[in-house]
């Protein structure tokens, strides 16, 4: 099986090296979480500073 | 080109380097191909023992200042400082001392690593970096603008700039002694006059192979990494060494993947670009057009009901 | 072209329009002033400087080396002024294609801000080339298509050229060209969605650049996200240098300002940095998922890692609520604050892509020679010079009195 290593940081060789699959599980969970999270505050901050003119 | 390709297969052949010319079409695709005739070079680490005559033979075989005898090179005391490739050194040798007392230093030879997919020549605006056929990566000055991303973009950092040249700085680096290698039997500088043969010239496979067996025959004397078999998406350069790369003062982070792929995403969007923005921002402007007509005619139609009743006005 | 101009002598126009109708000698004695002086001194340092680069090389004026193959003359005078110079592009195509017409008095600022600034960069870029009288190579000698500085240098030019002629009506309306300016007027929105799109595109180039350094860019700045957090960060840089600017400018242009409505200018500033603080908001949000594209966490608590977390709250985030904080309490003064903290926080983020922690891993690190320090100081007076010579002649913060605003 093809081995692709996209983390830059780490060794090659290293004991800890992911499949691009192991990579795309961790990251994309993390990423869909944190723009939901956003989302959120983006909804909060739109109302926050909506303010009518006077 | 000096030669063509398939002059040049015929010549390293018949000088018993290489195997039987493969004539094969133009590499154009892309990073899981496994090349069977690119020229390269093995250098075992565990062999090398700082002579740098391989300096001294670069410099001569490269038109650099040349004014040393080759005795000079002898002079260990430049091992005390950690050198990299410049513009009048196209190869220099660090030393690496060994942490177990009593064993020897490792002498690492560096230089052009002449990437499969070379980060150089995707980096450069006017093309000035070609990737030949028979394995050197070459530079060609006449184009160059001196942008320098070529040296940003180099994994191994190895391009280096002729920054006191006011009015002709170019980048300079090893080009595999591409002349002398088009010749027949001809062999880079350093790999000709390395007394150890610590260096070995021949067709990439070939070296592949050496290295393996080198690796597989004397475990005990080898770890089993060939550096430059995989590293920026291969090679023509590689290493065989006793040591950890990584405490050789080579780069361990450069992933595998050929660095031509990390631009590519962008690339790619450049046209979508192009192509959908006009669509969708003149959408935009035509939305608020059409937007302000109506709003002027409901102005108008409400100025015109204003006078007859009030129910003309909403909104 | 037929006009009035025409009526009096090119020795009365001189006069008029060149030195405010004074004398020539009058005209002269009129710049000695305190900024003109320093200016001079800086001239002075500046200019002869610059004859060194040119005739010793990059060797006897930057502290360039192999390891360290930009400057600060890409890092500030490129990356910085290229961000900085993105509201000519907002603010076009929040007038123009948007319909915010209420935004149209700043349009004119930001667009020579922007052209100037363009300019500039590329005088800057000169200085840094190895070559620069080979500058047009890319256009016209070799192409080397798959190159990201490819696509900068040509999305440069050609939005060089389309700032030019979108600042055309102004010069056309100083020199009364009447047919020229209703040509170059006609062309307005194509060169708007045009020069978006260029934008779009380089300004998010000039992040994809440093794809090709992995490792050299510290893993917290380097991501395959990069194009799209430039390109963010330059639409708020570029709304809060015009925010910035109009300070200036209306302090300091005070009658050239025309008739402008002071509460007007204030309704303006106060919408613009409520776009800019929705903008710093999604910034601030690409720069964490960014973080967890990469896998970073783990270097949250390195040396790094701290200064990552200042630029992202203090010259983020901060400059985001400062932002939103002046729009809920409708302080000018506040949004003028914010704009200098954020126009500093996406410069320090230029700075650190490319020189502050560009090549971490060494320990022999660049800092820049006092001679690059003195040209970019140099490049940025003669901009601000330039600026100054054409606000005080053409019509670029009020309307010329001749002229009818068009709406297209």
């Amino acid at each position: 099986m093809r081995i692709i290593r996209l983390k830059i940081i780490k060794r090659i060789g290293d004991a800890g090296m992911q499949t691009l699959h192991e990579y795309m599980m961790e990251t994309k969970a993390t990423e869909y979480i944190l723009a939901v999270i956003f989302l959120a505050t983006f909804i909060v901050f739109w109302r926050f500073v909506r303010v009518e003119r006077k | 080109m000096t030669v063509n390709r398939r002059d040049f297969l015929k010549l390293a052949g018949a000088a018993g380097i290489a195997g039987a010319a493969q004539a094969s079409s133009a590499r154009a695709a892309p990073t899981n191909r496994v090349s069977d005739d690119w020229m390269g070079m093995l250098t075992d680490l565990t062999l090398c023992e700082g002579c740098r005559k391989c300096e001294w033979a670069c410099r001569g075989a490269n038109g650099l200042t040349h004014d040393q005898p080759i005795d000079d090179y002898d002079d260990k005391s430049v091992f005390e400082q950690r050198r990299r490739p410049d513009a009048e050194n196209f190869t220099v040798v660090n030393r690496f001392a060994s942490e177990r007392p009593g064993e020897n230093p490792t002498n690492v030879k560096i230089q052009c690593m002449h990437c499969f997919e070379p980060a150089c020549a995707s980096a450069c605006l006017v093309a000035a970096f070609r990737k030949t056929p028979e394995g050197p990566v070459l530079y060609d000055e006449s184009v160059c603008i001196g942008c320098r991303y070529c040296m940003m973009a180099c994994p191994f950092g190895m391009p280096a700039y002729t920054y006191d040249d006011p009015f002709s700085p170019a980048v300079k680096k090893c080009t595999m002694c591409f002349e002398r290698i088009s010749k027949e039997g001809g062999m880079p500088a350093c790999a000709e006059i390395c007394p150890l043969e610590a260096i070995t010239f021949g067709k990439r496979s070939d070296l592949l192979a050496l290295a393996r067996s080198k690796i597989e025959s004397e475990p005990d004397k080898y770890i089993d990494h060939i550096y430059g078999e995989k590293e920026a998406g291969g090679t023509c350069w590689m290493y065989v060494a006793g040591k950890p790369f990584g405490d050789l003062g080579f780069r361990t982070d450069v992933g595998t993947t050929p660095y031509p792929e990390l631009t590519k995403g962008f690339l790619s969007a450049v046209p979508l670009v192009l192509t959908v923005w006009p669509a969708l921002l003149m959408g935009a402007y035509a939305f608020t057009k059409h937007r302000e007509q109506l709003a002027h005619a409901e102005d108008e139609q409400a100025a015109n009901s204003t006078t007859t009743s009030e129910e003309g006005i909403h909104g | 072209m037929a006009n009035h101009a025409e009526a009096i002598s090119l020795k009365q126009w001189v006069r008029r329009e060149l030195f405010f109708g004074q004398s020539f000698g009058v005209y002269l004695k009129s710049l000695i002033t305190p900024f003109n002086i320093v200016a001079a001194v800086i001239l002075c340092v500046g200019l002869p400087i610059a004859f060194i680069r040119f005739t010793q090389g990059l060797e006897a004026t930057t502290n360039l080396s192999n390891d360290a193959p930009w400057g600060l003359w890409i890092g500030f005078d490129v990356l910085c002024g290229v961000a900085l110079a993105a509201g000519g592009f907002v603010l076009a195509s929040a007038v123009h294609l948007f319909g915010l017409k209420d935004y149209r008095p700043l349009v004119r600022p930001a667009i020579l801000t922007g052209f100037l600034g363009y300019f500039f960069v590329v005088v800057g870029l000169c200085f840094d080339l190895g070559r620069p009288w080979r500058l047009p190579y890319p256009m016209l000698v070799s192409y080397g298509v798959t190159s990201v500085m490819f696509l900068v240098g040509w999305h440069v030019a050609l939005y060089l050229t389309v700032q030019f002629l979108e600042f055309c009506p102004a010069v056309f309306e100083w020199l009364h060209w009447n047919k020229l300016r209703k040509w170059v007027a006609w062309i307005t929105i194509g060169a708007t969605v045009f020069g978006v799109i260029l934008s779009t595109l380089h300004q998010s180039a000039l992040g994809a650049l440093f794809l090709l350094a992995p490792g050299k860019v510290h893993p917290l700045w380097y991501s395959p996200y990069i194009p799209v957090l430039f390109f963010t960060s330059a639409v708020a840089a570029g709304m809060s240098m015009v925010i910035f600017e109009s300070m200036l400018s209306h302090r300091i242009f005070k009658s050239r300002t025309g008739d402008h409505d002071p509460a007007q200018l204030d309704r303006v500033l106060l919408g613009l940095g409520k776009g800019a603080s929705i903008v710093l908001l999604t910034y601030f949000g690409l720069k964490w998922i960014a973080l967890a594209h990469g896998q970073h966490w783990n270097l949250l608590l390195t040396k790094y890692g701290l200064w990552w977390l200042v630029e992202v709250f203090g010259f983020v985030l901060l400059p985001c609520l400062l932002y939103a904080r002046a729009v809920r309490i409708q302080s000018v003064t506040l949004v003028r604050v914010a704009s200098v903290v954020t126009v500093l926080g996406i410069c320090l983020n230029r700075l650190n892509v490319s020189l502050i922690t560009f090549r971490w891993d060494q320990s022999n690190r660049y800092f820049p020679h006092w001679m690059e320090i003195a040209v970019t100081i140099t490049i940025v007076t003669v901009g601000l010079l330039t600026f100054r010579w054409i606000v005080n002649r053409m019509p670029v913060l009020s309307d010329h009195a001749d002229y009818q605003i068009e709406d297209h």
